[in-house]
């Protein structure tokens, strides 16, 4: 673990070498001391500085205060699934080396794990469901706001459930695709769901089989996990780690599958399409309004209600020029491939457009939004407005959001938006120069129609050895490593190298930051491979194909790969990579890709290393099922190195 | 109002001082322990172990061998299960010290006693003799071991390891004068706050309800 990509100390217990005792109490340091190791993106140390100077915490503080972070936690040995405990396991072996059930540390471990790929799998099958739920109810016509806006999407989704398609209506098929979609989130028989079936290659249908985790209902897997993992019941580490996978399954190739998928039936299929990203979109004499969170049922409208004439002139009655609608997280990633809205930021940015001082209203569903924006919001005259019941945060103001009141809810939300600008503190906004543009919306579809139609250019260059392989690269971001810092490493790294990047969440927008997503700008770092490739197929070295759920997506491209090459995907000279994972959903990801056959490396330390059996289960053992296996590895550089060699072994193996 | 003019005393010129400047006393390092504050949670076993491996890592230690020896240990008062830390407390006249037969065990002028492992036989009667049952053994080289207060760390000007792992504030680490003067602070502030609250009690302040923030969940998501 060579290069240092942590600006705390990642030396556990921490060396801090400004301990002081003030009076009693041991004191810690409170301000960021080099906020150039905080990140690689420049707005970040101009806005940590503007935080820190107006007494706001953010994220990075807060992990400070942190320090040190508990052992046992880190080491995942710490059990608190019952009220006998919490236990903990002593890893030195002088002390307990069972918890007071009798678990020993790898079933601690192992049950602790899959408890957070239930945790992420969860959210991912609720996102997918809202998104089912509001596709039958516009099939049945009960829902007029929202409508099925790529109708060859939803023929193509229903060839392949096997939904008669021929002379009937639109809405018809929509109504039977979305009761075969919701049916498979809840039914009770053990057949293995539809979508699942339609979209899993056969190969892998039969190794799961084989090795008994075939998902039967997306729900009743999450279900089965939390019962697995209570005390009493699983105490196989082994079993419980495939019990993991099957719920794995039915969040990649069931719950995501269905997110996307439905997504792009209402709201279209994503095409190629030209923005920009970072916080110099908040404009300073707009009415700027933040989506954040994760469903794009409401970011969409809260983007069309920006464009009513109505409101865009009561804002120019109070003073500003317009209203500017920018992305935020996925949501922000969902409107900006298919709306081309600005985007302002990744993750740990959240709080930082705040900080800006520049925006009237945050507007936030569900995932990855800081408890902390409230605190933020309150600093500034920022309205924070959270929109679902099961997301409210104190402090925040909530509208409710229902799609059978979409667009008035939308309208509202906007309105109170643009009637909160002259609430503004003109000298206290300070909005970052950096802004870039940004290719996004490569979805599987708009790639096939990018290489004509079928995939053979592609394979033909990867058989040529122009693209040496491909790297998914998923995930969030990670207050405990240097912020984009390993992401763009990585890429960079990666494509000098002839390995084409895909990618998704988080990563996109900070690869979309460091100029990646400009395809002559990335050719220009790229080998000569991927030069030929640009040249040849117009096709970029780094794809930004979607939000977190639609690495769904990326799923789907490679059991098209793998069956057009006649192979299993564990064959297919792919890798993916999560630098700086931080969600339980990114678990759940990282655990579908090992369940599709692809070696997954993880730059952040999971808590599994309390355990030598889960942890060899993970990274060599899972091999030998024909799974992919678990790389950790914290430094970018090592990491990219280990990726070619994974994806030369395996070329060679394939022959190639 | 018109201007007052400053007080001044009359002042001797600095180099009319002649009483003679102490050297600086050697610093007799402690580590305190509130039991107070302690919630129990290992966290300074684990990293007085780690601290006393090999890699000093806390993802390696654990594999290695020899298993690497905590110098403390948490323990729990019988019948409250409340948590107790025992290490060595350096003591002023260490008993160790005393019952020692071949006299390894030695007290620095910094406050910190050592056990010279090499010249230790191993005769366990130092551990017969710590009041607080803080003397280990280390039964693979059949020697003595304790607390070093992190040598190595203290160099570098760190505090000991268990003192940065403690969460709570529950171990902590300075100069004996500066610990007292800690307590006495700690002391004297619920002293004045006992006394302020009997001369003026002030009214309990209002919590901020959630209530004015959040309506009642509704039963449906969408």
């Amino acid at each position: 673990m060579g290069e240092k990509t942590s600006w705390i100390d990642d030396k556990w217990p921490p060396r801090n070498k400004k301990f002081r005792m003030k009076g009693p109490v041991y004191e810690r340091p409170r301000t960021i001391e080099n906020k150039e190791e905080v990140s690689i993106d420049p707005t970040v140390r101009q806005l940590l500085e503007k935080a820190e100077a107006e007494g706001i915490e953010t994220a990075w503080h807060r992990l400070l205060a942190q320090q040190p972070q508990c052992g046992f936690g880190l080491l995942g040995i710490c059990c608190r699934n019952c009220l006998m405990g919490p236990c903990r396991i002593d890893p030195f072996g002088y002390g307990p080396q069972r918890g007071v059930c009798g678990a020993t540390a790898d079933t601690i471990v192992a049950r602790n794990f899959i408890r957070m790929i239930a945790g992420g799998a969860a959210a991912h099958i609720d996102h997918g469901r809202e998104i089912a739920l509001v596709l039958y109810e516009v099939a049945t016509g009960k829902n007029k706001y929202y409508k099925i806006a790529d109708e060859k999407k939803l023929i193509a989704i229903a060839q392949r459930l096997g939904v008669p398609t021929e002379g009937r209506d639109i809405m018809e098929i929509a109504k039977d695709v979305a009761e075969i979609a919701l049916r498979d989130f809840g039914k009770q028989d053990s057949e293995l769901p539809a979508f699942v079936k339609a979209y899993a290659t056969k190969r892998r249908l039969e190794l799961w089989k084989k090795l008994g985790v075939l998902p039967r209902a997306y729900d009743r897997e999450v279900t089965e996990v939390m019962h697995r993992t209570h005390m009493g019941v699983d105490a196989d580490p082994l079993n419980i780690l495939l019990g993991g996978i099957k719920l794995a399954i039915a969040d990649g190739w069931g719950g995501s599958m269905v997110a996307t998928e439905f997504s792009d039936v209402l709201f279209g299929t994503p095409k190629p399409l030209k923005s920009v990203v970072n916080l110099g979109v908040l404009k300073e004499d707009y009415v700027n309004i933040i989506v954040h969170g994760h469903i794009p049922l409401l970011s969409a409208k809260v983007v069309e209600a920006a464009r009513d004439p109505e409101l865009v002139k009561l804002a120019q009655d109070l003073g500003a020029k317009g209203i500017n609608v920018v992305g935020m997280c996925c949501t922000g990633i969902e409107v900006l491939q298919r709306l081309g809205v600005p985007m302002a930021g990744n993750m740990l940015q959240q709080e930082l457009a705040i900080v800006t001082g520049a925006v009237e209203a945050t507007v936030v569903d569900v995932q990855c939004i800081m408890p902390s924006l409230a605190n933020v919001a309150r600093c500034y005259h920022t309205k924070l407005i959270t929109t679902i019941p099961i997301a409210k945060i104190p402090g925040s103001v909530y509208v409710e959001f229902t799609p059978e009141k979409a667009d008035e809810v939308a309208r509202e939300i906007v309105k109170m938006a643009v009637e909160n600008f002259p609430n503004r503190a003109k000298e206290r906004v300070m909005i970052p120069k950096e802004r870039i543009e940004l290719w996004a919306g490569f979805s599987v579809e708009a790639l096939l129609e990018h290489l004509g139609g079928t995939l053979d250019p592609f394979l033909e260059a990867v058989k040529r050895g122009d693209i040496r392989g491909v790297v998914g690269i998923v995930g969030c971001n990670n207050p405990k490593v240097k912020h984009d810092y390993s992401h763009v490493t990585i890429t960079k790294e990666l494509i000098k190298n002839d390995v084409l990047v895909v990618g998704t969440g988080c990563w996109a927008t900070a690869a979309g930051k460091a100029g990646l997503l400009i395809p002559e700008k990335a050719v220009e770092m790229a080998g000569p491979g991927l030069k030929r490739v640009y040249e040849e197929l117009k096709l970029p070295p780094v794809i930004h194909m979607g939000s977190c759920v639609d690495n769904s997506r990326i799923l789907v491209l490679l059991g098209a790969v793998a069956d057009a090459l006649g192979v299993d995907i564990n064959q297919l000279p792919v890798v993916g990579s999560a630098p700086e994972a931080y969600s339980e959903k990114a678990v759940s990801i990282g655990t579908y890709f090992l369940a599709a056959g692809v070696d997954v490396h993880l730059g952040v330390i999971p808590p599994v290393y309390g355990s030598d059996l889960v942890t060899d289960i993970l990274t060599k053992e899972a091999e030998k099922f024909g799974l992919g296996r678990l790389i950790v590895e914290t430094d970018p550089h090592a990491a990219a190195k280990i990726m070619l060699d994974i994806i030369d072994e395996k070329r060679k193996k394939l022959g190639i | 109002m018109a201007q007052q003019p400053a007080l001044s005393f009359p002042r001797p010129p600095l180099s009319a001082l002649s009483f003679p400047v102490e050297p600086a006393k050697p610093k007799n390092y402690v580590i305190f322990y509130d039991p107070n504050r302690c919630l129990g949670c290992w966290n300074c076993y684990l990293a007085c172990a780690v601290e006393h491996s090999q890699s000093k890592d806390l993802f390696q230690a654990i594999h290695e061998t020899p298993k690497p020896m905590p110098r403390l240990r948490v323990l729990s008062i019988p019948r409250l299960a409340l948590p107790y830390v025992v290490q060595c407390m350096h003591c002023e006249n260490p008993p160790c010290m005393n019952v020692c037969p071949v006299g390894a065990i030695y007290k620095g002028p910094d406050g910190i006693v050592r056990i010279d492992e090499a010249v230790c036989i191993g005769c366990k009667q130092c551990i017969r003799a710590c009041p607080f049952g803080a003397m280990l053994f280390d039964h693979d080289r059949g020697v003595a071991i304790k607390c070093d207060m992190c040598e190595d760390r203290l160099r570098e000007g760190l505090p000991p390891a268990c003192v940065e792992a403690c969460p709570t504030g529950a171990l902590r680490f300075g100069d004996l004068s500066e610990i007292v003067r800690g307590r006495e602070q700690e002391v004297g502030k619920r002293f004045y706050e006992a006394l302020r609250q009997l001369i003026e009690p002030r009214p309990k302040a209002k919590k901020a309800s959630y209530k004015d923030v959040v309506p009642a969940p509704s039963a449906r998501w969408y």
